[in-house]
């Protein structure tokens, strides 16, 4: 599989997520990505909690 | 990351202030620098990993002992200490200044530090230079820890990446660099916050009781299938440690007089004993194939000739179904009238119609139905004859294969019975222990089974129960709103896996490719090499038409490793003109920074390295004994060669014969080792012209 075959795949299974999910995949990658220093235990009560804000924040 | 320079201050050997430059430019990308064994070489290189992260590797003894001890003894009691290491590079256009230092106030002999502090300072292409904050975090932007042990290498080490044990390091590494980390965690975080929101429904009482029994047996489930997955890559890492070790009896065992014939009798049975394995599995699964599609036939000996029997009699009764039946016409006739009421008088119409239908009523219809009958009900004993005869080929088959594999199994334990048997100790203790390492892997395979089996168990389960709770009768508004944002949480979360799976297998991929190119330059043998699905660096060799795994060398075992490192450089490379916006990731030219690569190879494998190095990334730092670098290796790097350094080792021990005192590096004598010096301790001085 070619980059760009590997890209076209990723792009597909994004664009066929609804509104609310692709903005919650963008939103729980960022959240992800700046907590990448906590160690599990927190980062599994904290992020979630945080995942939790976002998709109220999404679906109202 | 392009390393400028290196300054160290009172670390560990290094008394006072110690600084290298390194080289850049493309042609002459090598610094080459000379330390005798024990005497700073790996405090070099750990200077770099613990200015940018904090870390000594673990081979790195007193830990604790960070201040050269020369200077520690000398200060005064109540007097303050400065230690400190500054790595100067440059990434992506600007100049980074990272510097982790310490300052500690001397009480007595031991060493009580303070914590390091670390500060990152930035300066841009016009010069302007500014400190940053998340120092920490900004460097490992630039160069993830999880992936700076690629790139600061022990060479006496890097070798154990072809060990199965590493696939694991392997993995992660591969992650780190695709910026995967956090879709992992995403994809662990995901589920528990879904669960938060079905505890919501509870409280909102949306069938309250059940609601909340359900979303606290998920909770259960969740917390037991991340158990389960920590004991599965504990047990998987000791199913990869038990290999290695028993591969590595299995070589001892080919070196020794006696056992050497035996040993190879024993690879030879066992490939074999693994290509009947296969068979065996194969023709197994193609029975369960044949059994699942047809199989029932097999279970209907007498059912064909009864159906026929059956039929024989309604035909001859005439009571074989058919669309319209003559006595059912003949009835209507007799009786004068139509079911629909209307009178059949002799010479009428209607009445001439009926008896037309009479005529044809019956016979041809039940012809053709019996004729399609008997088709099919001889159709039913051809196929059931056909199936049994591939189910007997099937079983006569799988019980030659299983003969086979029976008998090679006796052969290789009477293999091992002889191996015991021979009168040298060693070898009685290597098969015995070797045995003993079979049967732990047995065991461990089997609970590595258990766990799989008990992981897709949990799964089910954990879907069953969600969906329970999705057909809860949702009344109000606030239980139907938090129902779609548990909704919008898996959907995220089955989109992050399927890209996880994706990306994860394509960069194995696209590293195996670049690990056959690189390895194929480097390799001394004819060898494959493969960067297999389960993330484990393998090499092949073709024999006749068949390939099979190729005996392990530690130069073949260095060149692969390396092939990998130069792999991840080229792919962090070629990240940065084609970055992901999606996930992120790593991207740039990285250095190597590689201590004792030449080990105790031979010139073959020296020169072969040596050619290698320069090539494998922009900028390369080797750090050396003279006497591991001397001859080949220093001719193939002297035309890449754009800065030297010696390492001074001072020791105040003065009994020493033998060693040596001094080095001629470009036809000049550096001091390598003073004996009986007023210090023990290190310092650098750089080759000059």
């Amino acid at each position: 599989m070619s980059d760009q075959d590997e890209r076209e795949i990723v792009g597909r299974i994004y664009a066929e997520l609804s509104n609310e999910a692709k903005r919650l995949v963008v939103d729980v990658l960022t959240l992800e990505k700046e907590s990448l220093h906590l160690k599990d235990t927190a980062a599994a009560r904290t992020v979630s909690d945080q995942i939790i804000r976002k998709v109220e924040g999404i679906v109202k | 990351m392009k390393l400028l320079s290196i300054e160290l201050e009172n670390f560990r050997p290094y008394g006072g202030r110690h600084r290298l430059s390194f080289a850049q430019e493309s042609g002459h990308n090598v610094t080459l620098v000379y330390g005798t064994n024990g005497g700073g070489k790996t405090t070099l290189l750990n200077a770099f990993t613990w200015a940018l992260y904090g870390k000594l590797s673990s081979d790195v003894e007193q830990q604790e002992r960070l201040i050269n001890n020369r200077v520690w003894q000398d200060a005064p009691v109540g007097s303050q200490i400065e230690m400190s290491v500054e790595a100067e590079f440059e990434h992506e256009g600007r100049v980074y200044t990272a510097r982790r230092h310490l300052m500690a106030e001397k009480q007595g002999p031991d060493q009580k530090l303070p914590k390091p502090q670390l500060t990152l300072r930035e300066r841009d292409d016009k010069g302007f230079t500014r400190e940053l904050r998340s120092a920490q975090g900004h460097i490992d932007k630039i160069l993830p820890e999880r992936l700076s042990r690629f790139f600061f290498v022990n060479g006496e080490r890097i070798e154990q990446l072809v060990r199965k044990e590493a696939y694991a390091e392997i993995q992660h590494a591969i992650k780190t660099l695709l910026g995967l980390e956090q879709l992992e965690r995403a994809l662990k975080h995901l589920p528990l916050a879904a669960n938060k929101l079905r505890h919501q429904l509870k409280s909102k009482g949306a069938d309250g009781e059940q609601a909340g029994r359900l979303t606290g047996e998920i909770d259960a489930i969740l917390k037991e299938t991340e158990e389960k997955k920590q004991e599965k890559e504990s047990l998987r890492t000791e199913v990869q440690h038990l290999k290695d070790e028993i591969d590595l009896l299995s070589a001892r065992l080919k070196t020794l007089d006696g056992a050497k014939q035996l040993q190879q009798e024993r690879e030879r049975l066992e490939q074999e004993r693994e290509s009947v394995h296969a068979s065996l599995r194969k023709l197994e699964d193609d029975r369960a194939r044949v059994l699942a599609g047809s199989g029932y036939l097999a279970f209907l000996p007498e059912l064909p000739q009864q159906i026929i029997a059956a039929c024989d009699a309604l035909r001859e009764k005439g009571q074989l179904p058919a669309p319209l039946k003559r006595t059912f016409i003949e009835d209507l006739l007799t009786e004068g009238a139509c079911i629909c009421g209307t009178h059949l008088p002799k010479g009428s119409l209607e009445r001439a119609a009926l008896e037309t239908w009479r005529a044809r009523a019956g016979l041809a219809e039940v012809e053709a139905a019996w004729n399609q009958l008997r088709g099919n009900v001889a159709t039913l004993e051809e196929r059931r004859s056909t199936v049994l005869e591939r189910l007997f080929d099937a079983d006569r088959l799988i019980g030659e294969a299983s003969d086979k594999e029976r008998s090679l199994v006796e052969q290789l334990n009477e293999v091992s019975i002889e191996l015991k048997k021979l009168p040298q100790e060693d070898i009685n203790a290597i098969e015995v222990n070797r045995g003993k390492l079979i049967d732990r892997l047995s065991e461990t395979s089997r609970r590595l089974g258990g766990i799989d089996e008990h992981l897709e168990l949990l799964a089910a389960q954990k879907k069953q129960k969600e969906e329970q709770v999705d057909k809860l009768q949702v009344k109000d508004e606030n239980n139907q709103r938090i129902q779609r944002r548990i909704t919008v949480i898996r959907d995220t979360e089955n989109a992050l896996r399927q890209i996880l799976e994706l990306l994860s297998d394509s960069i194995r991929r696209r590293l195996d490719t670049r690990i056959r190119d690189l390895f194929k330059q480097a390799s001394l043998k004819n060898y494959e090499p493969e960067l297999t699905g389960d993330f484990q660096l393998e090499y092949w060799e073709r024999v006749g038409g068949e390939t099979m795994p190729a005996p392990k060398s530690t130069g073949e075992n260095m060149l692969l490793s390396l092939s990998f490192v130069g792999a991840i450089a080229q792919e962090c490379r070629d990240a940065a003109t084609n970055t992901n916006p999606f996930f992120g990731g790593v991207g740039g030219e990285y250095p190597v920074v590689m201590d004792a690569v030449f080990g105790n190879l031979d010139d073959d494998y020296r020169r072969q390295i040596a050619k290698f190095l320069p090539e494998m990334t922009s900028q390369v730092v080797v750090l050396s004994s003279k006497a591991q670098a001397d001859g080949v290796a220093e001719e193939a790097l002297a035309q890449r060669i754009g800065k030297q350094y010696i390492i001074t080792t001072h020791t105040t021990k003065s009994d020493l014969v033998d060693v040596t005192e001094k080095i001629s590096v470009d036809g000049r004598d550096y001091p390598y080792q003073v004996v009986g010096s007023s210090f023990d301790g290190a310092e650098i001085t750089e080759v000059t012209a």
